[in-house]
C-alpha cells in the first residue's frame, strides 16, 4: 500500500448529481447577476431619492452641502456606509442585443476600439428603467477567463432626462481622483462600499472612470485594479 | 435586511467577484466530492455534504479574499467544517455495519477486485481517529499537498507529512493482517 494505492479510489461524481448541484448554483447566479448590475445604479441614486423625496428643506440643504462637483460630475463624498434607504426597489433588467439597444436606448451607446487582449463582448446589452424611466440605464459587458479566475469589464451608460435633478453618487472618503478623458474632465474611482464592514473599502479590487459622455450622458467604464488606471484610461479614451 | 442593504450586498458581491465558477465547479467539485468519500465512505452522504459545500461557497462568495487564501484552500475550509459538523452530530451511531451500509453491498456482478478493495480501504478508513481520517481524506480523497493541509488544520507541514507517513504504515499493516 502506497501513495498511488490510496488515490486510486477517487472517482469521478456521478453526472447527474454534479449537474443538479450546478444547476441549483447556476440558478442563483443568474438572479444575483441581474441585481449586481443594479448595485451602482441604485448607490448613485439614493442622493436623488434622498434629496427630493420626504426630506425637510433644511436636511436637504445641509445633504446638498457635501455634494461636490469632481470631473464634471456630482458626487456625496462621505465615510457613513449609504445602505440605510427603506423602500428601495430592486428593478430588472432587459437583455437585447447591441444594434437592437442602440436603437431603444435614449441615450448613446459607443463603444471602445480599444480592448485588452482576451476580453469578449458580451452581445446582448443589458437595459434598464430608472424612476419610470427618467434615467435610462443601458450596460455593455465584456468578459474573459485568466488564470481561472474571471475578469469582467463593464461600461454604464446612463442617460439622464431633464426631470433628473441632484444626481450624485456617495462615494468613500479619498476614493476619488480627478483625470481627464480625451480633454474632459473624468473621475477615476477606486475601492466600493463594504457589506461586512459597512465602510467604504478601497482594498475592494474595483477601478473605475465616470466622466460625461455628451451633456445627458454619463459613461461609467468598470475595471478591476489588477487591470490598473492606464489601460483603464485608454480603453476609456478610446470611446469617441 | 431591507432592499437597500441587500443591495449593498450586492455590489460588496460584485467587487469582489473575481471567481470564475464555472472552472471552480469543474477543478474543485470532484476534489470536495472525493474528499467527503474518503472521510464518510462512498454514500448518500457524501454526495449531501459536498452540494452543501458548494452552496454554502456560493452563498459566502463575497467573504472569499483572494489575497488572503487560495480559493481552493477557502472551499475545503467549508468542506472541512461541514465535516467536523457531520461527525459530532453522527460520532455516536457510526459502525462497520453503518459504513457497509453506506458503501452499498458489493452486487455480485460488481465483485471485481477494484471494488473489494474499495470497500476493505473504506472498513480500515473507518477504524482510523477522526483527526488521521481527515489528514487521509485531504490527501489522498482531495488531493491537496502537506502545505495545503497545514494551511487548513493548523498543524505545521512537518507535522502533517509525518502523521500520513504513520497512518499510511497503520493501514498497510491492517491490510496485511486482514486481508493478507
Amino acid at each position: 500500500m502506497d501513495d498511488n494505492f490510496l488515490k486510486q479510489y477517487r472517482k469521478q461524481p456521478d453526472q447527474a448529481f454534479a449537474e443538479a448541484v450546478y444547476r441549483k448554483i447556476s440558478v442563483e447566479e443568474r438572479r444575483v447577476s441581474t441585481m449586481n448590475k443594479l448595485v451602482f445604479a441604485s448607490i448613485f441614486i439614493l442622493a436623488v431619492l434622498g434629496f427630493t423625496l420626504g426630506v425637510s428643506p433644511r436636511a436637504r440643504g445641509a445633504a446638498l452641502e457635501l455634494i461636490r462637483e469632481v470631473g464634471g460630475l456630482r458626487f456625496m463624498e462621505t465615510s457613513d456606509y449609504p445602505g440605510i434607504s427603506e423602500n428601495e426597489e430592486i428593478l430588472g433588467s432587459t437583455n437585447v442585443p447591441l444594434e437592437e439597444a442602440r436603437r431603444i436606448f435614449t441615450g448613446t451607446i459607443s463603444l471602445p476600439t480599444f480592448i485588452p487582449a482576451g476580453y469578449n463582448l458580451d452581445p446582448e446589452v443589458e437595459l434598464i428603467d430608472f424612476q419610470d424611466g427618467d434615467l435610462p440605464m443601458g450596460i455593455v459587458n465584456w468578459k474573459t477567463n485568466q488564470d481561472g479566475k474571471r475578469r469582467s469589464l463593464w461600461l454604464q451608460i446612463i442617460y439622464q432626462t431633464e426631470n433628473v435633478q441632484n444626481l450624485a453618487e456617495v462615494v468613500g472618503e479619498g476614493a476619488m481622483e480627478e483625470i481627464t478623458i480625451n480633454g474632459k474632465p473624468a473621475t477615476l474611482l477606486r475601492g466600493g462600499w463594504n457589506y461586512d464592514t459597512r465602510s467604504y473599502d478601497q482594498d475592494i479590487p474595483s477601478l473605475r472612470i465616470r466622466w460625461m459622455y455628451d451633456e445627458r450622458t454619463i459613461y461609467d467604464l468598470n475595471g478591476s485594479q489588477a487591470m490598473g488606471p492606464e489601460v483603464l484610461i485608454r480603453i476609456a479614451e478610446s470611446i469617441k | 435586511m431591507s432592499a437597500q442593504d441587500e443591495v449593498i450586498r450586492r455590489l460588496n458581491f460584485l467587487a469582489r467577484e473575481t471567481i470564475d465558477w464555472d472552472t471552480v465547479y469543474r477543478e474543485e467539485f470532484p476534489r470536495v466530492y472525493n474528499f467527503f468519500r474518503y472521510r464518510f465512505g462512498d454514500g448518500p452522504r457524501a454526495e449531501d455534504l459536498t452540494s452543501t459545500t458548494f452552496e454554502r461557497a456560493w452563498a459566502k462568495r463575497g467573504r472569499y479574499r483572494h489575497d488572503r487564501a487560495a480559493f481552493s484552500t477557502w472551499l475545503f475550509s467549508i468542506a472541512r467544517n461541514l465535516a467536523i459538523d457531520a461527525y459530532r452530530r453522527h460520532r455516536h451511531t457510526i459502525s462497520l455495519e453503518d459504513v457497509e451500509l453506506e458503501a452499498g453491498l458489493p452486487a455480485v456482478e460488481q465483485q471485481i477486485q477494484e471494488q473489494q478493495d474499495y470497500f476493505r480501504l473504506e472498513q480500515l478508513l473507518a477504524q482510523l481517529p477522526e483527526r488521521e481520517r481527515e489528514l487521509v481524506a485531504l490527501k489522498y480523497g482531495a488531493d491537496l499537498t502537506n502545505r495545503e493541509i497545514a494551511r487548513l488544520t493548523g498543524l505545521s507541514e512537518t507535522n502533517v507529512g509525518s502523521i500520513l507517513h504513520r497512518v499510511v504504515n497503520k493501514l498497510r499493516k491492517q491490510w496485511e493482517v486482514t486481508y493478507g
